[in-house]
């Protein structure tokens, strides 16, 4: 069942609808064997380029190669490509096996081969039990599985997950989290997964492909995403809760950079490689490396506390600014009581405030 | 105690309408078919009461002695053929109209649409001379080719409403799984779209088998009549036959119920599609 993995390219792929222009000349390489997710907020074209890859969708400019291959001129079936759909798609008068054989029953396969692959498949993913079920007769995490078990018995070269878990409830979404990481450390094929979930983009890719209006904001492994973002957009994209941004202006305190923010004392910041020193800039500090200290250069109000448990999310306010401090100390403070925060100047993103690209190394 | 008795009365009083409401439905198929069993002479003594002598020989007496079997071979003929070549014209002009995009898709649909307000009357002298100048008065194909033209913009305008509600992933996932667009069509639209061709079915075959006016005019030869025309053989100028009548109708009946009985299921989910969730 297994196939050599293919490599995927992505050139210069532009899209529209009527007027709105949804991809913008996206470029995009893809190794063999890799899982790399496309995450975006909705609307960015992240779903219709993976349906360009699919076959479903056609470019009006740009290439699509496999390996070696130019596949957009080709129909979808031509294309040797798999897709799991977020609404399952399964066909609902045909039962598991049929579901699964469907592919190999129209390429002529021969019978005792769709009964192995098909048996395989079922093997892989525990559906053994389920295979003369009618779809209406499985639950939501079974018809996933059943989605997959189809996408998997064709072997094909490229596999296409489009927000495959959004219909499920959150228990069960991280279920299958880990059974489609399974999936494809077994199976080893190249993989494109659609989502907006960041934990899931965290959690489950080599690489995160960070999509928005079409255009592609940065490539990166979760972690570099996560500890580099790119720009301010991704900044505040990725991360849950989101990054916090502290406009002020660049100055520099003796030897040190700091940001001046009006109505709070200077914002003491990193020494590495800094494009600029003075001007206009933006700070961005994830509500996790905020700490709540006697000598903190912000000052705020306590407006909210919100306490989870495991941590303590507390809401503060100055002026018309609005900070998140995500902590998993059991702090004391309650709603208008005034606190100081700061971050440790290795921690804090620097932007520029007005084309929001990153400033600092 | 006082909501049970709150209960039972508002049983009573649903379950006393709804009695009322199917004796009052059933009414005229029980005059029919207890008229069907009398003769003239106790039909004049008592129109609603239970035959003394139930005369079941009307029966053989319409559909051999008087040659009618061939009337009811005509409609059975007439009916199934138009609701055959109805639902295959209906069900690829839907698809196409579902499923692709093409130039002008809009347009032809409001056309189809527009079909649906035409009146088989007012049709009537146009369809004659058409069909006189074709040669084709008083031919099976002449009978079928206008009941289908009737009958084709229902047909498009349910099935495309049903096709258009197959999620678009289907047909997205059998695209990829390798399909053809009339494998598309034979493997996924048509058997997804079962009750919704069911529905049609039912409904097709009724209304040719019931339908009058057109056979009328265009179906003169006795040998080409359907049942429904050839009841006005039972209405003289001064006669009327009430007990032939209602046995052809009783006659007419059946098969529309036993229709009925073998789809109910799928009919019921094609009527009521997309009402729920």
């Amino acid at each position: 069942m297994k196939q050599a993995a293919e490599s995927v390219s992505i050139r210069g792929v532009e899209k529209s609808f009527g007027r709105t222009k949804v991809l913008k000349g996206v470029d995009l390489a893809i190794e063999r064997e890799e899982f790399v997710i496309l995450l975006g907020p909705s609307g960015c074209g992240k779903t219709t380029l993976l349906r360009i890859v699919a076959g479903l969708e056609r470019a009006e400019a740009g290439e699509i190669w496999i390996s070696d291959r130019r596949v957009d001129p080709l129909e979808p079936k031509e294309r040797n490509v798999a897709m799991v759909f977020q609404s399952y798609a399964l066909y609902p008068h045909m039962n598991v096996f049929n579901n699964q054989s469907f592919s190999l029953r129209l390429r002529h396969t021969p019978k005792d081969e769709i009964r192995a692959r098909v048996h395989q498949a079922a093997k892989t993913l525990g559906l053994e039990q389920l295979l003369e079920r009618y779809p209406r007769e499985l639950s939501g995490g079974q018809r996933q599985r059943v989605s997959m078990g189809r996408a998997i018995v064709r072997s094909p070269k490229v596999f296409l997950f489009d927000e495959p878990l959004s219909n499920l409830d959150a228990q069960l979404r991280v279920h299958m989290r880990g059974e489609i990481k399974e999936l494809h450390h077994h199976l080893n094929t190249t993989s494109i997964y659609v989502t907006h979930d960041q934990v899931e983009a965290m959690t489950m890719g080599d690489r995160i492909v960070v999509m928005n209006g079409g255009i592609i904001e940065q490539i990166g492994s979760p972690l570099e995403v996560f500890d580099k973002p790119k720009n301010r957009f991704v900044a505040g994209f990725v991360g849950s809760p989101a990054m916090n941004f502290i406009d002020g202006e660049l100055a520099t305190n003796g030897s040190r950079l700091v940001l001046r923010v009006p109505g709070q004392a200077p914002v003491p910041l990193g020494e590495a490689g800094t494009r600029r020193t003075s001007g206009p800039a933006t700070i961005g500090i994830r509500p996790h490396h905020l700490r709540i200290v006697g000598d903190g250069p912000l000052r705020g109000t306590v407006k909210d506390v919100q306490p989870t448990g495991v941590e303590t999310i507390l809401l503060c306010r100055w002026a018309d600014s609005e900070i998140l401090i995500q902590t998993t100390d059991r702090v004391l403070v309650s709603a208008g009581e005034d606190i100081n925060v700061s971050a440790d100047p290795a921690d804090i993103h620097l932007f520029d405030s007005e084309t929001g690209e990153r400033l600092d190394a | 105690m006082r909501n049970q008795l709150k209960r039972l009365a508002s049983a009573i009083g649903t379950h006393g309408f709804l009695i009322i409401f199917v004796l009052i439905s059933l009414f005229p198929v029980y005059l029919m078919f207890v008229t069907s069993l009398k003769s003239q002479a106790e039909l004049i003594q008592n129109v609603f009461a239970l035959p003394h002598d139930a005369k079941w020989d009307n029966y053989p007496l319409i559909v051999i002695q008087r040659g009618y079997y061939r009337a009811v071979i005509n409609s059975l003929l007439f009916a199934g053929s138009v609701t055959i070549i109805t639902i295959a014209l209906s069900l690829l002009a839907a698809y196409a109209f579902a499923v692709f995009d093409f130039v002008g898709r809009q347009l032809l649909f409001v056309l189809v649409l527009v079909g649906l307000m035409v009146s088989e009357v007012s049709i009537l002298i146009p369809v004659y001379q058409l069909l006189k100048s074709a040669n084709l008065l008083n031919t099976f194909v002449g009978l079928v080719l206008p009941q289908i033209a009737l009958g084709l913009s229902f047909g498009i305008f349910l099935m495309t409403t049903f096709f258009r509600e197959v999620p678009k992933d289907l047909v997205d996932a059998a695209r990829l799984d390798g399909c053809t667009d009339l494998q598309l069509l034979m493997k996924v639209m048509i058997p997804v779209g079962l009750p919704a061709i069911s529905a049609l079915a039912v409904i097709e075959f009724l209304w040719t088998w019931n339908s009058f006016f057109l056979p009328l005019v265009i179906a003169t030869k006795q040998e080409l009549m359907p049942l429904a025309v050839s009841i006005i053989d039972f209405m003289g100028r001064f006669t009327f036959n009430y007990e032939l009548v209602a046995t052809t109708c009783v006659i007419m009946f059946v098969p529309i119920l036993i229709l009925y009985i073998l789809t109910q299921r799928s009919f019921r989910r094609g009527v009521t599609m997309g009402a729920v969730k």
